[in-house]
């Protein structure tokens, strides 16, 4: 689904093949296992970049609020809404030129956010873990608590595939337009 | 020594030369992972094979589907002249790199 027109069909058919050689898998367990953990891999290959700078900004805003604490958080959330929306946008709108699919690009949109959620949170656990003092305890509190910063990126995935898709759609109306 | 190819990349034109007329996705996986003896996933033998065709170093052309692949066409690969260019100066490159190195080198473990 995330791959161009022209690698759809002959990467799905790689897969498959793979998947029922049995010289090359073993059990049916592993097969599953295998072929879930192929397509996270492609994945992941196709939109590592942006989950980076998604993680690496969402991490840093934490770390921020937690670390710089305040009590206008406007201007923060204006700069990392900002970025959030425009890496996704931007994802979106590449995967939907690639794939010439809308469905792809929200797709798209919303695996990269939710790796760079997963990664935000791995991220903020260790922060956490290392930097639990009273004065961070207190800034925490005031930016939220601890459960809004974990869980709020994965709330965002939703949001976040349905702007892919906008960004996707314009992708494919532009390509209408060229061809 | 900037357009040396990196190992991945030869692994990759070894299989497709070893493989002949059979070089297409699945067999250049299976082909890598019997002779690095490690896995090799789809997306990186895929995101490499691209990669060397839009450099030039590999052509490739669409299959008939086979019913293991639910008729899912094979893409089947060909090395190009330039790729067999390429793979002869990654390996002299390599070599120069190797000259004078005797192993198991002395005072290591």
């Amino acid at each position: 689904m995330i791959l161009p027109p022209v690698h759809r069909e002959t990467v799905s058919g790689d897969l498959l093949e793979l998947y029922r050689d049995d010289e090359y898998q073993m059990r049916q367990l592993d097969r599953d296992v295998w072929y879930v953990t192929e397509v996270a891999r492609l994945v992941w290959l196709q939109n590592r970049l942006w989950i980076g700078v998604l993680s690496i900004s969402m991490l840093a805003r934490t770390a921020v609020d937690w670390f710089v604490p305040t009590d206008d958080f406007y201007s923060r959330s204006l700069w990392s809404t900002m970025l959030g929306i425009g890496v996704t946008m931007f994802v979106g709108f590449i995967s939907g030129w690639r794939a010439r699919s809308v469905v792809a690009a929200a797709f798209a949109a919303f695996a990269t956010f939710a790796a760079a959620a997963s990664f935000h949170t791995i991220g903020a656990l260790v922060l956490i873990g290392g930097w639990h003092g009273p004065d961070t305890l207190a800034a925490i509190r005031q930016s939220g608590g601890l459960a809004e910063a974990l869980t709020l990126p994965m709330m965002l995935c939703f949001p976040g595939a349905a702007l892919g898709a906008v960004a996707g759609g314009v992708a494919r109306l532009l390509q209408t337009l060229k061809d | 020594m900037a357009d040396v190819l990196g190992s991945f990349e030869q692994a990759v034109l070894l299989a497709v030369i070893r493989l002949r007329n059979e070089a297409y996705g699945s067999a250049i996986v299976a082909e890598i992972h019997k002779r690095l003896q490690r896995d090799v996933t789809v997306g990186a033998v895929h995101t490499t094979l691209v990669r060397l065709e839009n450099k030039g170093l590999l052509s490739s052309h669409l299959g008939e589907g086979t019913p293991i692949r639910a008729g899912r066409p094979r893409r089947y690969y060909k090395v190009e002249p330039k790729g067999v260019r390429a793979l002869g100066l990654a390996r002299k490159a390599f070599s120069e790199i190797w000259r004078g190195i005797r192993l198991p080198i002395r005072g290591a473990t």
